[in-house]
C-alpha cells in the first residue's frame, strides 16, 4: 500500500514538474490514439451503413466478423500489421515498421471492427424508413449517409468513445509495431510496461495516471458533445 | 381544367356497363383530353427474396392529376410508390418521364423533382423550420432563399408559431404538418402520398386530407396517393388504381371502378358484398335479365348494360344500392299511398314510388328505371358506426346498408320478412369466364 501512496505522490511530482519526456510521451500517444480512432470513424461509419442498409450475400457473416472484431486481442491486430510492414511482407516498401504511423495502423486494424459493429447497430437503431424519406427529399446517397450519422450522433460518440477507449489502453499492438523506441514509439501503455518492469513504480504510476486523466479528458468532451446533441 | 377534363372521361366511362374494356384512356384519347403524360411505366416488376410483390406491365400518370392507389395490406400499393420514386428498384421496367427515358444516371435529378409524404412524418432531429429547409438544404438552394420559402410554407400549412420548436414537442397532427411543408417547400413536380394520414385522429385526419386536396389543387402538382379508405379514394382522385396480390386489377376514374369493377375481387375489395352468379337469358333496350344460378324457382335480376345472351356472369350490388321494405309498405308502394315504409342508406336518392308489381318475376319498375324486389327474411343486423349492415336471405344471399333509424322504423331484427330492392342501374355484371 505504501508503494502505491510513494508512487502516487511522486507522479504527481514528476506530472506538475513538467517532466518533458513523459510530456512527448503523453502528447503522442494522444496523436497517434486520436488519429486511428478518426481514421477508423472514416471507415467504419460507411461500412457500418452499409451492413445496416446494404443487401447483399454474406452480410450477417460480415456483421458477425465485425462483432468478433469487437473481441479482437490487440496482439493479433499488431501481428497481423508486423507481417505486413515487414521487410518482406506485402506493405514492406512503406518502410514505417517501428515508426508512430505504424502504430496508428495497428491501432486502425483495432478500432475499426469496434466503430463498424457499434455504428452498424446505431444505424440500425434508426427508422428504416427514414433512410427512404431522406432519399425522397432528394438526398444523395453521401448526404443520406451524413442526414443518418446525424440522427444516430448519440450512438455513434459512444461507438467513438470505445474505439479510442479500445486503442489508448492497447499495449501488445502498440509495442510489437512500434518497438517502444524512447523519444519516437515511446507511449503511455509501452512506457508504464517498461517502467514497471525496472522497478520504477512510481514513474510507472505517473504514467498510468496521466493515462487515466487523457482518457478522462477525452471522453468528458465526447460526453458533452453527445448530450448536448440529446439536450437539443 | 384538369377536373373537368376527369368528369368528363368519367362521366363516359360510367355511361357503358357492357362487359368491361378498360378504363384507363389510351395514350391517344388522353392526348385528344389535352392530358400530358408525365410519367409512364412499362413492364414494371418487383421482387422480394424471389417473390414477384408487383406486377404492372404498364400505367401512366397525366401531369395534374391525383391517382389514388387502393388495395388492401401487403398489395404492393407502397411498393409501387417506392418503385415509382426510385426509392426501390423494380427488376425488370422502364420509366418514361416527361416523354424520355430515365436511366439510372438521371436518378438524383429525378428524385429532386419530387417529394414524399409517408405515413409517419419522420422529421429529423432539430426545429421545425430546420426540417422544413431539409430538402433545400439538399438541393443546394442559396441561404438567402430558403427562409422566406420556408416561411412561406410555414405559414401556409398554419404552423409559423411553432418554426422554432423542437419537432419533438409536436402533436401529431403539427408533425405531418411539418412533413407536408417540408415536401412542398421544395416546388415537387411529383408528390408521393403513403397514407399520409392514416395514424392521426378522424377530424385532424379530415381536416389534413381537406387541406391536402386544396393544396394540390393550387399547385397543379401530380400526385399518388396510397390510402385503404375507399371514400378518401372516391374524394380525391381523378383516377384511381385497384392492386390485388401485387397485380394491378384496374385503372379509371372513382366512379367508374367503384360503379364497375373489373371482376369478383376487385367488387369484394370495394365493397361489393352481394355477387350472384348466373347467365344471361333476354337483353333488350339496354336492360339485361339474369337468372340466378342454383336458384329454385328460377330467380331473375334485371341490370343495366349490353350482354349477349347465354353469357355466364357475376351481378354484382353494392349493399348501400339496396332498399329493404316491410311487405306492408311493398303493398302501400304499390297502392300508391304515402304512408310506405322503405329503409335505404341514401334516403335522399329514393325515387318517387310509382311501382309496378310484374308478374311474379319479382321485377319492379319505378318511372322508366327497372328495379328488382328480392321477398326474403333478415338473417342478421349488425352496426355498422352510423348505418347498419343487414343480411337478408332471398333465396340467395343479399346484403343491404341501411341507417340505424331504419332498423328502428322497419324493426328489423332476424327472421322479419322484408323486399329487398335494387334498381337494375345499380347492378354491375362482370364475367364469369
Amino acid at each position: 500500500m505504501e508503494v502505491i501512496w510513494d508512487g502516487l505522490r511522486q507522479a504527481i511530482a514528476i506530472i506538475l514538474s513538467g517532466d518533458r519526456e513523459v510530456g512527448q510521451i503523453t502528447l503522442l500517444s494522444l496523436q497517434v490514439s486520436a488519429t486511428a480512432t478518426v481514421l477508423s470513424l472514416v471507415v467504419g461509419i460507411p461500412l457500418g451503413a452499409l451492413l445496416a442498409f446494404g443487401r447483399f450475400p454474406g452480410r450477417r457473416l460480415a456483421l458477425g466478423a465485425a462483432h468478433t472484431g469487437l473481441g479482437l486481442p490487440p496482439v493479433v491486430a499488431g501481428l497481423v500489421v508486423t507481417i505486413l510492414l515487414w521487410r518482406s511482407g506485402p506493405l514492406g516498401m512503406l518502410n514505417i515498421l517501428y515508426t508512430p504511423a505504424a502504430i496508428v495502423l495497428a491501432q486502425w486494424t483495432i478500432a475499426v471492427p469496434i466503430v463498424t459493429a457499434l455504428s452498424a447497430a446505431a444505424l440500425q437503431q434508426l427508422d428504416p424508413r427514414l433512410r427512404l424519406q431522406l432519399l425522397a427529399l432528394g438526398a444523395s446517397r453521401l448526404q443520406v449517409l451524413w442526414l443518418l450519422a446525424k440522427e444516430a450522433r448519440l450512438p455513434l460518440l459512444a461507438a467513438a468513445m470505445a474505439g479510442f477507449g479500445g486503442v489508448i489502453s492497447e499495449v501488445g499492438a502498440s509495442m510489437m509495431v512500434g518497438g517502444n523506441i524512447a523519444g519516437q514509439t515511446r507511449v503511455l501503455t509501452t512506457a508504464t510496461v517498461l517502467e514497471t518492469s525496472q522497478g520504477n513504480f512510481d514513474r510507472a504510476i505517473a504514467l498510468s495516471v496521466l493515462l487515466l486523466v487523457l482518457v478522462y479528458t477525452v471522453n468528458v468532451i465526447l460526453t458533452w458533445i453527445q448530450q448536448r446533441g440529446r439536450a437539443s | 381544367m384538369i377536373a373537368s377534363l376527369w368528369r368528363k372521361k368519367s362521366a363516359g366511362a360510367g355511361a357503358s356497363a357492357s362487359p368491361p374494356s378498360e378504363a384507363l384512356p389510351t395514350a391517344e384519347a388522353a392526348g385528344s383530353a389535352g392530358l400530358e403524360c408525365h410519367l409512364a411505366l412499362r413492364g414494371i416488376r418487383a421482387e422480394h427474396a424471389g417473390q414477384v410483390v408487383l406486377d404492372v406491365p404498364a400505367l401512366e400518370l397525366y401531369r395534374g392529376e391525383v391517382l389514388v392507389v387502393v388495395g388492401p395490406n401487403g398489395a404492393g400499393k407502397s411498393t409501387l410508390l417506392r418503385v415509382i420514386g426510385r426509392l426501390e428498384q423494380p427488376a425488370t421496367g422502364q420509366f418514361i418521364y416527361a416523354g424520355a427515358p430515365l436511366h439510372r444516371s438521371d436518378e438524383l435529378t429525378y428524385r429532386r423533382r419530387l417529394a414524399a409524404v409517408f405515413q409517419e412524418p419522420l422529421l429529423l432531429h432539430g426545429s421545425v423550420a430546420d426540417n422544413v429547409a431539409t430538402g433545400l438544404r439538399l438541393r443546394s438552394v442559396p441561404r438567402r432563399e430558403i427562409r422566406p420559402r420556408v416561411e412561406r410554407w410555414l405559414h401556409r400549412l398554419g404552423i409559423a408559431a411553432l418554426a422554432r420548436r423542437s419537432v419533438h414537442t409536436l402533436s401529431g397532427g403539427e408533425a405531418q404538418r411539418v412533413s407536408l411543408a417540408r415536401a412542398f417547400v421544395v416546388e415537387p413536380e411529383l408528390i408521393l402520398l403513403d397514407e399520409p394520414f392514416a395514424s392521426l385522429d378522424a377530424p385532424t385526419r379530415a381536416a389534413l386530407t381537406a387541406e391536402m386536396r386544396d393544396l394540390l389543387a393550387e399547385t397543379h402538382t401530380t400526385a399518388v396517393w396510397v390510402t385503404h379508405e375507399r371514400d378518401e379514394a372516391l374524394t380525391l382522385g381523378h383516377r384511381m388504381v385497384v392492386l390485388l396480390d401485387g397485380r394491378l386489377c384496374q385503372v379509371g376514374t372513382p366512379a367508374s371502378v367503384f360503379g364497375q369493377p373489373a371482376n369478383t375481387a376487385v367488387a369484394a375489395f370495394l365493397g361489393v358484398e352481394t355477387v350472384l352468379r348466373g347467365h344471361v337469358t333476354a337483353a333488350d333496350r339496354g336492360t339485361v335479365t339474369v337468372v340466378l344460378d342454383g336458384t329454385t324457382p328460377p330467380v331473375t335480376v334485371a341490370a343495366a348494360g349490353a350482354w349477349p345472351v347465354g353469357s355466364q356472369v357475376y351481378a354484382c350490388l353494392r349493399p348501400e344500392d339496396v332498399t329493404l321494405l316491410t311487405a306492408g309498405a311493398a303493398q302501400s308502394a304499390a297502392d300508391g299511398s304515402d304512408s310506405h315504409r322503405a329503409a335505404t342508406a341514401v334516403p335522399s336518392e329514393q325515387e318517387s314510388p310509382r311501382w309496378l308489381l310484374d308478374d311474379g318475376q319479382h321485377r319492379l319498375f319505378a318511372g322508366l328505371s327497372a328495379r328488382n324486389t328480392w321477398p326474403g327474411q333478415v338473417q342478421k343486423v349488425e352496426p355498422r358506426g352510423l348505418l347498419a349492415r343487414v343480411a337478408v336471405d332471398c333465396g340467395f344471399p343479399v346484403i343491404a346498408l341501411v341507417t340505424r333509424a331504419a332498423v328502428d322504423e322497419l324493426d328489423l331484427a332476424p327472421g322479419r320478412a322484408v323486399i329487398a330492392t335494387a334498381k337494375a342501374t345499380a347492378i354491375h355484371l362482370v364475367t364469369a369466364a
